[in-house]
């Protein structure tokens, strides 16, 4: 049973350290109308997780496995790519944040922007979410009596504390100040994003369409074991795999540099009556 | 440059790179059965490119992981799912059906 409550966890943690980066994020930047959309994207996944879960039987035997996985990866990527481009308009909008902050709350984000949130959320409980069903309801058939019941039960407690363990990591940065915190979880989106990246390009790999180029470039196991509460907590969080190949290393070192260059490109092409502004933002958020 | 040019070049070299694909030296047929994994043990040379073809002969859904080989996958039951590996050094690589862990197998290179 404790077995069933671990694999529960580690299967659901992606889901809610993704969601729960998002929430963290949007809430200190004030924007009500982003997290409803987080959890209306997150409880629709929910929804067609169960209802994909329930069904796969029937309807999972149609497709092609194979074909099913490349959909993953193809999944993987746009989810990449609607991270991007919301860590870039973040970024750019950051400059405009500061002392109005609050005031500006709620009027700020887009309905496509709010969409392209509420997507990444949804991929990420989708595709944790599913695993999950999956999981579940095969420990709910080879049990078919009341014994099942407490498994499920461990499952479900095991999601909870996934959710849980978010919490805890995310109310941590509460105690950051407003400037370091935007710091801190604009970090951590890309390296969520540059997980995803590594976790489609292992995919195709997987698949056979792309190649390993070096099968294993090292090990860190000897350092954190993939099934350690710690790995597990970094494979969510950033995609960490203790035995990577050269051509996921590759995907993750090329996103990261390029990132930063498109994020110094932002600052750098600021208007100038805008730049005054962003500086004394910036002064606010230094002095805060 | 627009700021999404590098993006495309960086992709572009890496799927450049790591793209071409040979034909797999040897295709490796796995059961997941209820007792385990039929063969446990799989054999395969250093260096090749192995198709593993997995199939889940169990009632509910299984999933194929093994952190040795950098892999994993949900099988449904009945399905039959391809898993590549190429380029292994000599030694034992373990895996397991992470949702029944009882199910233990090795693929040894040598």
């Amino acid at each position: 049973m404790l077995e069933t409550l671990l694999i529960a966890w580690r299967e659901s943690l992606e889901a809610a350290l993704v969601v729960g980066v998002l929430l963290t994020y949007l809430g200190r930047s004030g924007q009500r109308r982003g997290i409803a959309y987080v959890w209306a994207g997150s409880l629709l996944a929910v929804l067609a997780a169960l209802a994909c879960g329930l069904l796969s039987n029937d309807v999972a035997s149609h497709l092609d496995p194979d074909l099913q996985e490349l959909l993953q990866a193809g999944i993987l990527f746009l989810a990449v790519a609607v991270l991007t481009w919301m860590i870039l308009w973040m970024h750019r909008h950051a400059a405009g944040l500061g002392g109005e902050l609050r005031r500006k709350a709620d009027q700020a984000l887009a309905t496509g922007r709010l969409v392209g949130v509420a997507a990444i959320a949804f991929v990420a409980v989708f595709r944790e979410g599913l695993e999950t069903v999956l999981f579940l309801w095969g420990v709910l058939v080879q049990r078919p009596d009341l014994t099942a019941l407490p498994f499920v039960a461990a499952g479900l407690a095991g999601a909870a504390l996934a959710v849980a363990t978010a919490w805890l990591f995310f109310r941590g940065f509460r105690f950051l100040s407003l400037p370091r915190f935007f710091h801190v979880t604009g970090v951590l989106l890309l390296l969520v994003a540059a997980g995803l990246l590594v976790s489609g390009v292992n995919k195709l790999i997987g698949l056979g369409y792309l190649q390993p180029i070096v099968a294993q470039v090292w090990s860190t196991a000897w350092l954190v074991r993939d099934d350690s509460p710690l790995g597990a907590f970094l494979a969510a969080l950033v995609g960490y795999r203790s035995r990577p190949s050269l051509a996921e290393v590759l995907a993750f070192v090329a996103y990261l540099p390029l990132m930063l260059w498109a994020l110094h490109r932002i600052d750098a092409s600021r208007p100038q009556g805008d730049g005054v502004a962003a500086r004394s933002a910036a002064l606010e958020r230094f002095t805060a | 440059m627009r700021p999404r040019t590098p993006f495309a070049i960086a992709f572009a070299l890496l799927f450049g790179i790591a793209g071409r694909v040979p034909a797999e030296d040897r295709t490796i047929a796995l059961a997941v059965e209820d007792a385990g994994f039929a063969p446990a043990e799989i054999e395969a040379p250093p260096g090749a490119r192995v198709r593993l073809e997995v199939t889940n002969r169990t009632a509910v859904a299984i999933e194929f992981e093994s952190f040795e080989l950098n892999r994993e996958r949900v099988i449904q039951p009945g399905q039959t799912a391809a898993v590549y590996v190429s380029g292994l050094e000599p030694g034992r690589y373990e895996f397991f059906d992470d949702f029944h862990q009882q199910r233990r197998g090795a693929l040894l290179v040598r």
